[in-house]
Parts: structure tokens; sequence; C-alpha cells
């Protein structure tokens, strides 16, 4: 555990000193940008649709850091041959493997988290309001959405230990959006009677295989104008999608042993 | 190659088993429920980068940046572009209510010709757009109340829609204490003046509550507020002979509506240019505040206040019709009515014209309800007055007495061609010539009323 730990902290360390703060800036940079041009809408309308923009800002820049801090992890390692002297102390492939994880993953979360941070004080100055209430989108959202990024880092991270970084970029890319996609189409053509069987077929395999991403975005009930509209607990439904991500990361990141085990380095 | 390890390989199928499990059947009914974006349609009328961002999980984020761009077409009088980007917006996040409200009241309110006549061929198109939001945002009382709001505000008619609407409304966790009230007026033009009372009597007892608990300035206000609309309510109905009419005295005591006033509508219609007609006429509703509906529409054009079955604003585009309620002043009016300026909306394509001539005593204002009734029952016409089966009464009394006038016109008539190249005048039976302005209102006392 502690070389896990070790493994982890050190990642971390590496995504921290790359340019990540000026990413954040840039976040930050773009809400300010944004928000004097909603001034023609209604005061509702300014802060609802604020909210969906800076979400969605923050959504695309988790979405490429998440890709970009794990697409690299394994290959620089190997091309730097760094990971020869890691593993030639007491350490695993596995342990290797799963310490970069968790490092890029409490990357992804202090960057979201401080991306959210910046939001909210600009949000907040911007709209003159620091109600729990309307801030609550901005709060919950950002905080699905790390579960949902470490979700993407597994992909990656799994694809990395088999394809180059550009092809993996792509796939990942891709995956992320089939992902987002999937309730949508399972609902649409995953019913029976809804489209032809072999369709209706391959979007219920989709739905129980593909990473689904959008099982873990809340935005269109946490960021509509009526949080009212939410029925049962979404607590729970929160509860429920941290604990997909988690088995489904675990899922992707066994994948990635196996296949990093059976390496050739 | 060394085989995997037997022991990692049922622990992966049962990670997945167990992540099939959350995601079908913890997971996807609740995000059906509550965080579907309905019916996929990402792939309509987005250009290239939209449809990335849209794909990329970015829907909402997308529709916001549209909905900017279409609060600027709309301040900048593109309307035509606002169309398009509404039905866009809706798509992409159906859970925005405040597009579907906003939507709707530009198509309903906002296209409007040179006159600010609004084009009623599209109220179905509004109606269909809320029925959407309706749809897609159940449990919030936001769109009932607005599809409500069109009936009872902007269609004016079929009050009984305006109740359904403003009913469901009412019953949803997240309404407003102050726009629960509406739904007394609804039910009052809705000729159900005991719900009225009844639903006037709940708010009391509802701000009178509120009142005890909180004690503040606001409270207070709204009890008031309804403590006087419900005084109201039941001194109009005491004075307008609700209630002696109930106990069979009605005819014993000097009720407002007794004595029916005598409207003796006449009209003229003159064709002075081709597409525009100058009305006038007189009626025997003295004093301001009453307005004669006046409709202008192809003589088998069947407009109901119905959803259209989609949004295609292009559906009745061949067809005419035109609303606009006469202002009156000292019992005449008198209105130059130009529908040449605006062809899209005035085609003139078919052969025949009705022109109806309307006053429904629901919607008119309370001081002269106060002398006509709710069911037109101080008011009569000896060539117009019509009992409409379409507004009901609840108390088992006949339909509402309305003043109802229709003519006929011809597209030859109204574009000024063959034989009325030099125009056309039609005047009703009786039609006395108003000439020049109204001049000052004369507002007759109460004391001095026949």
């Amino acid at each position: 555990m502690n070389q896990i730990i070790a493994i982890a902290a050190t990642t971390v360390g590496e995504a921290i000193r790359r340019r990540v703060l000026l990413i954040i800036l840039m976040v930050g940079l773009a809400f300010l940008i944004i928000a004097p041009s909603l001034n023609e809408l209604s005061p509702r309308g300014q802060q609802q649709t604020l909210i969906d923009i800076s979400i969605g800002i923050l959504r695309i820049t988790a979405a490429i850091l998440a890709v970009t801090l794990t697409v690299y992890l394994l290959p620089n390692e190997v091309e730097r041959r760094t990971i020869y002297t890691i593993l030639s102390k007491p350490v695993y492939r596995y342990q290797f493997l799963v310490g970069k994880y968790l490092g890029s993953v409490i990357a992804l979360a202090l960057m979201i988290g401080l991306m959210t941070l910046v939001v909210i004080l600009a949000f907040g100055i911007q709209q003159q309001t620091w109600s729990l209430d309307k801030l609550a989108p901005l709060i919950k959202v950002p905080f699905m959405m790390i579960f949902q990024m470490s979700l993407l880092a597994a992909v990656s991270m799994t694809f990395s230990t088999f394809v180059t970084p550009v092809i993996n970029f792509f796939l990942s890319g891709l995956v992320w959006i089939f992902g987002t996609l999937i309730n949508p189409i399972f609902e649409r053509w995953g019913a029976e009677g809804q489209a032809s069987d072999a369709i209706s077929l391959i979007a219920r395999v989709a739905h129980y295989a593909v990473p689904n991403f959008s099982n873990l975005d809340i935005a269109q009930g946490a960021a509509s104008a009526a949080t009212t509209q939410i029925r049962g607990s979404e607590a729970v439904y929160m509860m429920n999608g941290i604990i997909y991500a988690v088995v489904y990361s675990a899922i992707l990141i066994v994948i990635a042993v196996l296949v990093f085990d059976r390496k050739e380095l | 190659m060394k085989k995997p390890p037997a022991k990692l390989l049922i622990a992966l199928a049962v990670l997945f088993v167990v992540q099939a499990f959350v995601s079908q059947s913890l997971l996807f009914p609740t995000w059906k429920k509550n965080y579907s974006t309905g019916e996929l349609r990402i792939d309509r009328g987005l250009n290239a980068d939209q449809l990335l961002a849209s794909l990329a999980g970015l829907r909402e984020m997308v529709a916001g940046i549209l909905w900017v761009q279409t609060d600027q077409y709309f301040d900048t009088g593109q309307f035509d572009a606002v169309l398009p980007l509404i039905r866009l917006v809706t798509w992409l996040n159906p859970r925005q209510v405040e597009v579907y409200s906003t939507g709707a009241w530009h198509i309903a309110y906002n296209f409007t010709d040179e006159q600010n006549r609004s084009d009623r061929r599209y109220i179905p198109i509004a109606l269909r757009l809320l029925e959407e939001g309706v749809q897609n945002n159940p449990n919030t009382y936001e769109m009932y109340f607005e599809v409500g709001w069109l009936y009872y505000h902007k269609i004016d008619d079929d009050y009984w829609q305006a109740v359904h609407w403003f009913e469901q409304s009412v019953e949803k966790k997240d309404i407003l204490p102050a726009r629960k009230g509406i739904l007394f007026k609804a039910y009052e033009k809705n000729g159900q003046l005991d719900d009225s009372v009844s639903w006037l009597w709940k708010l009391q007892q509802e701000a009178e509550e509120q009142y005890a608990r909180d004690g503040d300035n606001l409270s207070r206000v709204r009890r008031d507020t309804n403590e006087r609309n419900l005084n109201n309510q039941l001194i109009r109905m005491t004075q307008r002979g609700v209630f002696g009419r109930r106990a069979g005295v009605y005819d014993q005591w000097p009720y407002d509506t007794h004595n029916p006033v005598d409207l003796n509508f006449t009209f003229s219609i003159r064709v002075i240019e081709p597409k525009v007609l100058r009305v006038t006429g007189t009626w025997g509703i003295p004093t301001t505040g009453a307005r004669v509906r006046m409709q202008l529409f192809d003589e088998d054009y069947d407009l109901k206040w119905e959803p259209a079955p989609d949004l295609n604003f292009d559906r009745d585009k061949d067809r005419t019709f035109m609303q606009d309620e006469l202002y009156t002043q000292n019992g005449r009016f008198d209105r130059k009515i130009d529908m040449s300026r605006n062809p899209n909306m005035y085609p003139f394509r078919a052969e025949k014209y009705k022109v109806v001539f309307s006053y429904n005593p629901r919607s008119a204002p309370a001081h002269i309800q106060d002398k006509i009734g709710w069911d037109g029952e101080g008011m009569t016409d000896q060539r117009y007055l019509k009992v409409s089966e379409r507004y009901k009464n609840t108390d088992g009394k006949p339909g509402v007495r309305i003043l109802y006038a229709e003519v006929e016109l011809t597209r030859d008539q109204i574009l000024m061609r063959g034989e009325y190249a030099n125009g056309y005048v039609y005047n009703s039976p009786g039609y006395v010539p108003v000439e020049g302005t109204a001049g000052p209102e004369v507002v007759i006392p109460r004391s001095l009323r026949k």
C-alpha cells in the first residue's frame, strides 16, 4: 500500500507542476468574457444560462485534462526509462499502475475543485448572490464530474497500456462521446419496438457494457431552474452514481493491470 | 503468454455484474425520470462545432449559447431566425422552462403587423411548444401556468381551458402564492362563480394562517389582498343578482342588471384601398373599457385554439386571419384596418371571407359587467344577440348572451378588383354614419343611468 501511495503522491506532484494553473485561469477568464454578454436576458434566464455555460466550460476542460493527464502517464515513464528504476525496486506492476491512476484522479479532483472555486467566485461576484440555493448546481454538478472524469481517466489509462498516446486520445474521446450519449441512445432505441431487433440489441448490449458517463451527469436536473422537478432523492441517485463510477473504474483498472502485467517493456 | 489469474477474472466478472445492476436498476430509471433530455435530436440544425459540442456532453452549454443568440436576434427584430433557434434550444435542453415560456410568448404575441395586431395563426404553435414544455417538465407549476395564461390573456376565449391548466398549476408544490389568485378570475370568466368564491375562501384561509405564523408585512399584504378579492366577489355576485336569482327574488329587487341596455349594434365596413378597411359602428355601451372584437378570416378557415400537431410555422401560410379589438368611446368605434403592408400575414388567397363582430360579457371589464352581468342578462340587441352554448353555466342557466354579427366579403371586394375597383361599402341594417372623431369621453354616473 505504501508503494501505491508513494507513486500516487509523485503523480500528483508531476501533474501539479504542469501548467495547470494556467488552464484554471483560462476558465475564469472565459467566464468573465461570457458573463457580460448575457446581460440582455431576463435575470432568471441569465442565471440559468450562466450556470449552463459555466458547467459546460468546466466539463470540457475537465474532460481534456482527464485524457491528457492519463494518456502520457505510462508512455512517458517508458520513454524516459524511469519505469525500469521503479520496477527494479520492490514494486509490483499492478501497484505502479494503481498508484499512477490514483495520483491522476487526485490531481483531477484538485483541478476540478480549483476550477469550481473560480467559477463559484466569479458567479457570486457577477450575480451578487451567495445563496446556497443558487450556488448548489455549481457545487453538485462538479462534484459528480470528479467521478465522471475519474471514469474517463480509467478509460484512458486502460488504453494507454496497449495503444500510442495519439490513438489513445482519439479512442478516449470516442468513448467519452458515446458514453455521454448512451442513456439517450438506449432510451430512444433500446426498448422493444422502438427500432429493428438488431439495433435494439446493439443499444441494449452497449448500455450494459460501455462506460456510462450520462449516468453521472446531473446537470439537467441540478442546473435547471426548478430543482423541484427532481423526483426521488437526488442524494441517493448521486450515491449510486459514485458506486457505479468506482466499480466501473475498478473493472477498467483490472483490465489495464492484466494487459500491463503481460506487456514486454 | 501466462494465463491471467482465475481469481482476477472472477473478480472482473463480479464487478461487471455489479456495475450492470447499478446502472440498469438503480440509475437508469431515475435518470429517465429526472435527467433525460427527451428524444435524441442532436443532429438537426446544428452547425459542425455545435454538433461536436453537443456530442461531447455539452448540450446544456450549447443550448445556453444558442439561447443568448436567440435573444439577440429577437432584440434586432430578426424574428425568422428566432423560431428555429427556439426549437433547437428546447431539443438540446428540454428542462429549461424559461425557453418554453419566453419562446411561446414570442410566437403568440410578438409576430405582429404594422398596426401591432399579432398573428393569431401562430397561437396553436405557441400552444404546441408549451405542451411540449409541460411534457418535459411535468413537476413544476410554471408550464401549466403558462398554458393557462395564454388561454386567459392572449386567446381570451375558451376559458374552460384556462381553468383546466390553472387548476393543474396550483397543485404543484413550487407554485408562488401570488400566482394562485388568477384561478378565481378564470373560474369567474368560465361561469363557475361558486368555484371562484370557494377558491378565494381557500386562499384567504391560507393567507390568514401564514400571517398568524409569520406576522410579517408581506403575509399581511397577501392576507388583505385575498380578503379584498373575496369581499369584492361576494359584493358583485350580490349586486348582479346572482344570489337573488337563486333565492327566486331577482325580479323583486332593483338589481343593476335589470332593464337590459339596448346595444342596438350597427356597423359599416368600407374598403378604402386594397386590403385596407375602415370599420365604423355604434352601440349602446357609453363608457370606455369595452372593445368590440372583430375577426376577418377565410370563410373555410377553422382556426381552433388548440395545440398544433407539430411546430411547423409554414402550415397556414396561405390562410388569412385578422383579429382586432375595436376601441369604443361614447358608444361608437372607428378604426382603419390596414392589411396591405403585411402580405405574409394576410395573403388573401381565398375567394370568400367572413367578418365577425362579437362581444362576450365574460371578457368585459368589471364596471361594464356591473350593468350587463356575467352572462349578458343586462344587455339586449334586436339583431345580433346570440345565446352561445360555448360559454355554458354551471348552475343550469342557459348559455351566455353574446353580441355576434357576421357578414361575408369576397376577395374582389377586399382587393378592389373588377366591379369593386372603386371600393365597396357594407352598411348593417339601421347603421347611422359615424363622422369625425368621437370627442371627449362622456361618463354617465350610475345615478343618472336609466
